[in-house]
C-alpha cells in the first residue's frame, strides 16, 4: 500500500552547522520528523514536519506508567552516494512485539518502512559519509492520553527523530558481570524494547562504571547464572573455535545485529549454537584457555569487542584480540556502505528523488 | 479563596478558574486536573525552587529521555476537606520518603524533602476549592518526576522536572472486583525495580492486565517471577487476605511495593485486635482455604483504591468465590482509615496532616 505523507520543509537547514569530523554523541538532529497521531482505534496524518517541540499534558501517560517503546536503525550511504537502511522491516515487525507486550497498538509495518524511507530521503545531507559513520534512527511511540488509572492508553504518538553519528571508538571494554541487579526476568519486559526496560539498568551501569568497567553483564534473575545481554547489546562467545550466544528465552532482546552475525558467522563458516551459557562455563573456558574471544553486539555500536569480566573476586580474562569479530564488523561495515556485496539482501535502497 | 500563602513561593495564578465546569457530584478517577500544578526543575545539579503555575501542556522536545527511556518516578496520595473548610492529608512524609528511595534506584537526583512538602501545602492551598466533599471523593494527589534532559543515552539525564498535579476524583473501583492470580507473567523480580513506583513497572502490567479483563476479571494479582507460587501484589494496591480471624499480607522485598495504606491498615488492624501475620502466602495455600471454608475474605490496600474487597478470583481456570460476610474486616478497615483521613474521627497514630 502506498500511503500518502505530506512533506513540509525547513526554510533553512541547519546541516552546514555540522562538522561531519567531530559530531557530538547523540546530541545533534536533523531538521525534521516524521510524525503519526494514534486516535478512535487509528493511525492518522502521517507526516514529515520540521522538527519541533510536542505539547504533552502533564498527565500524558507516557509520563507516569512509561508505556513507551522505541526502536534504533541506522542509515548509511553507499559510494554512490545512494541513501540505505539496515533490514527496516526486522525493526518494523520488533517494535510490533514490542507493542503487543506493553498493551499498545501496531504501527503498519509498510508505513513505518515509508516513513523511514521519507525521513531520510528528506534528510540525505545529514547522512555521514565516513566508514563507521552513519545517521542514526529512532522511532519510538508512546502513550500521550492524560489519564491517572492503571490501563493502556488510548492514544499514542509514534514518531521517527534522526541524529548523525560518527564512528565509536573500538576500545575493548571490561564487563562487570552483575549478581544482585538484574535487567529483565522470565515473564517481564526483557524481550520487549520498552522504555522502562533502559530506566532500570540505568543505576547498576552506573554502579559498575564506579568500579572501573564499562558495562554490565546481565544474568538471569532468578539464579544470576546464565548470561543474558551485555550493556544493551546481545554476547558471543567463541569457545575452542565455536560460537555460542544466549539463546533467547523471553527475557533477551531479539537482536537485528545479533541475528545478522549469526548469519555472517556461519557463512564464514562457524558454528554458531544458541544455547543456555553459565557465567561458570564462561570462567572455566577462560582457565582451560579455550575461550578465544567474546563481543557484543547491537545497533548503535555494532560490534564491542570484550576484554575481560569481572565475576565476583574472580576477572574472567576473555583475549587481548578480537580477530573474528574484527572481521565481522569490517564485513558488516562493508554490506552498510556497498563495498562488499550484499549477498543476504538485507539493504533497502532509498531513491534520492523520492521527496 | 484564600489569597494568602503560609508558603513563600512563586505562584501565578489563572485568570478564569474552570471550576464551575466540574460536576462535583459525578466525578470519575484522574480525568479533571486542578487549575494549577507545581513544577520545579532540576538543571546544572540542583534542584530549583518550586513554583505554582496554570495548569499547562509542557513543551517537550522528541528526543527528552522520558519517552524513550522511561526515566520516571511517582507518588499518589489524597487530600480531604472536612465541614469546617479544613484541609488534610494523610501520611504525606511516607510518600516523600518514598519518593527519594524510588529516586535513588532509578539513578534520579533526591529532591529536597521541603520542596515536596510546602510545594505541596502550597498549591492545595491556592487550588482548595478543587477538593471535594462528596463521601468516596477526594483530590487526587499526583507527584512525580520524569528525566526531562534530551540525547540518545540511556544514562542517567541532565534534566528532570519535578510536578505534582491534582484531580479531584471519585471512587476507584466501582462495583465489586475479581481478579486473576497471575500464572506466566511477571511483574517484578529480585534485584528489579519492584519496590520503586517506576513508571515502568505499571506500562509492564497494562497486557498482562488487558488478559484478564479480557477473560473477565478487574485486576491481576502478581505471583513471583520465579515460581509464581507465593502471592505478591496487585497492580495498584497490596493484598490481605483473611483465613479464619487472621488477616495475613506478604512483607514488602525488593519486588513489593511499601504500600503506606498497607502498613495503616495493619496497624489499625493490631488496634483492633485483629490478629495479623506479616509472611509469605503460597497461591497453594489461598486455594486450600478456600476448599475448606476458611478462606474468608480477600482485599486490596493502595491510595487510589483505599480498602477494596475482592469478590472472587480466577486461578489455573477455575473461579473461587469469597463468602459474603455480615461484618468482614475489609468494611470496619475502610471505615477506620477514611474516617482518620477525612477528620471524622481520633487520630491515635498521628498520621493525618492538617494544611
Amino acid at each position: 500500500m502506498k500511503h500518502n505523507i505530506p512533506i513540509k520543509r525547513v526554510e533553512k537547514s541547519k546541516v552546514e552547522e555540522l562538522d561531519f569530523n567531530n559530531i557530538p554523541l547523540g546530541r545533534t538532529f536533523t531538521d525534521h520528523m516524521f510524525i503519526c497521531d494514534y486516535e478512535n482505534g487509528q493511525w492518522n496524518n502521517p507526516r514529515v514536519e520540521p522538527l519541533h517541540l510536542i505539547p504533552t499534558h502533564p498527565a500524558a501517560m507516557a509520563l507516569h506508567y512509561g508505556q513507551a517503546i522505541f526502536e534504533g536503525m541506522k542509515a548509511t550511504v553507499d559510494s554512490e552516494g545512494i541513501p540505505m537502511l539496515f533490514r527496516p522491516q526486522k525493526n518494523a515487525k520488533r517494535l510490533n512485539l514490542s507493542a503487543d507486550r506493553m498493551g499498545m497498538p501496531h504501527f503498519p509495518e509498510d508505513l513505518f518502512v515509508e516513513g523511514l524511507k521519507q525521513l531520510v530521503a528528506v534528510e540525505q545531507s545529514w547522512i555521514p559519509p565516513q566508514e563507521g559513520s552513519a545517521l542514526y534512527l529512532r522511532p519510538f511511540m508512546y502513550a500521550d492520553e492524560p489519564f491517572i488509572g492503571m490501563r493502556a492508553a488510548t492514544s499514542f504518538k509514534f514518531i521517527i527523530i534522526a541524529s548523525p553519528s560518527g564512528p565509536f571508538f573500538t576500545k575493548r571494554i571490561k564487563l562487570y558481570a552483575e549478581t544482585k541487579y538484574i535487567r529483565a526476568a522470565e515473564g517481564g519486559t526483557g524481550e520487549a524494547k520498552a522504555a522502562g526496560n533502559y530506566a532500570a539498568a540505568i543505576r547498576p551501569t552506573e554502579l559498575a562504571k564506579a568500579k572501573g568497567y564499562d558495562q554490565v553483564l546481565w544474568l538471569d534473575a532468578a539464579e544470576h547464572k546464565y548470561i543474558q545481554e551485555v550493556g544493551t547489546m546481545n554476547i558471543f562467545f567463541k569457545i575452542d573455535g565455536k560460537f555460542i550466544t544466549p539463546k533467547r528465552d523471553g527475557a533477551i532482546l531479539d537482536g537485528i545485529t545479533r541475528m545478522s552475525v549469526i548469519d555472517l558467522l556461519r557463512d564464514k563458516g562457524y558454528e554458531v549454537i544458541e544455547r543456555p551459557i553459565t557465567i561458570d562455563e564462561i570462567s572455566e573456558a577462560s582457565k582451560k584457555g579455550t575461550l578465544e574471544e567474546s563481543f557484543g553486539t547491537g545497533t548503535a555500536v555494532g560490534i564491542a569487542y570484550i576484554q575481560e569480566i569481572g565475576f565476583g573476586d574472580e576477572t574472567i580474562h576473555v583475549s587481548d584480540e578480537s580477530p573474528v569479530g574484527l572481521d565481522v564488523n569490517e564485513t558488516l561495515n562493508g554490506i552498510k556502505t556497498g563495498k562488499i556485496k550484499d549477498t543476504f539482501n538485507w539493504m533497502v535502497k532509498i531513491e534520492k528523488e523520492l521527496a | 479563596m484564600s489569597d494568602q500563602l503560609n508558603y513563600n513561593m512563586e505562584v501565578i495564578k489563572v485568570e478564569k478558574s474552570r471550576i464551575n465546569d466540574v460536576d462535583f457530584n459525578n466525578l470519575s478517577f484522574g480525568k479533571i486536573f486542578s487549575d494549577h500544578m507545581l513544577i520545579c526543575t532540576y538543571k546544572n545539579g540542583a534542584w530549583n525552587a518550586p513554583k505554582i503555575v496554570p495548569y499547562q501542556s509542557l513543551t517537550l522536545d522528541p528526543s527528552t529521555k522520558i519517552f524513550h527511556y522511561g526515566q520516571a518516578i511517582f507518588e499518589g496520595l489524597k487530600a480531604y476537606k472536612d465541614s469546617n473548610n479544613d484541609v488534610f492529608l494523610f501520611r504525606p512524609d511516607e510518600n516523600c520518603k518514598r519518593l527519594n528511595i524510588s529516586a535513588k534506584r532509578m539513578a534520579i537526583p533526591e529532591l529536597p524533602e521541603a520542596y515536596f512538602m510546602d510545594g505541596l501545602k502550597a498549591l492545595l492551598q491556592v487550588d482548595k476549592d478543587w477538593i471535594p466533599t462528596q463521601d468516596g471523593s477526594s483530590l487526587y494527589v499526583r507527584p512525580f518526576i520524569f528525566a526531562s534532559g534530551r540525547g540518545f543515552h540511556a544514562s542517567p539525564s541532565d534534566e528532570y522536572t519535578f510536578i505534582i498535579a491534582t484531580a479531584p476524583s471519585g471512587p476507584y473501583f466501582s462495583g465489586k472486583v475479581t481478579v486473576l492470580i497471575e500464572e506466566h507473567y511477571s511483574r517484578s523480580a529480585n534485584g528489579g525495580v519492584g519496590y520503586a513506583k517506576a513508571a515502568g513497572n505499571y506500562a509492564g502490567q497494562f497486557y498482562p492486565t488487558q488478559l484478564a479483563v479480557e477473560k473477565g476479571y478487574n485486576q491481576v494479582i502478581w505471583t513471583d517471577d520465579n515460581t509464581h507460587e507465593y502471592i505478591e501484589e496487585a497492580g495498584a494496591m497490596n493484598i490481605f487476605i483473611r483465613i479464619n480471624d487472621t488477616l495475613i499480607t506478604s512483607p514488602t522485598s525488593d519486588r513489593i511495593l511499601d504500600g503506606v495504606t498497607r502498613k495503616s491498615i495493619i496497624d489499625i488492624a493490631k488496634s483492633e485486635g485483629i490478629p495479623v501475620d506479616v509472611r509469605k502466602i503460597t497461591v497453594s495455600e489461598v486455594i486450600e482455604a478456600a476448599n475448606n471454608g476458611t478462606l474468608k475474605e480477600i482485599f486490596g490496600a493502595g491510595t487510589a483504591a483505599v480498602v477494596s474487597p475482592i469478590s472472587g478470583f480466577g486461578f489455573k481456570n477455575k473461579d473461587y468465590i469469597l463468602p459474603e460476610l455480615e461484618n468482614p474486616y475489609a468494611n470496619k478497615l475502610k471505615k477506620r482509615i477514611t474516617d482518620i483521613q477525612t477528620n471524622k474521627a481520633e487520630d491515635a497514630f498521628g498520621w493525618r496532616v492538617k494544611v
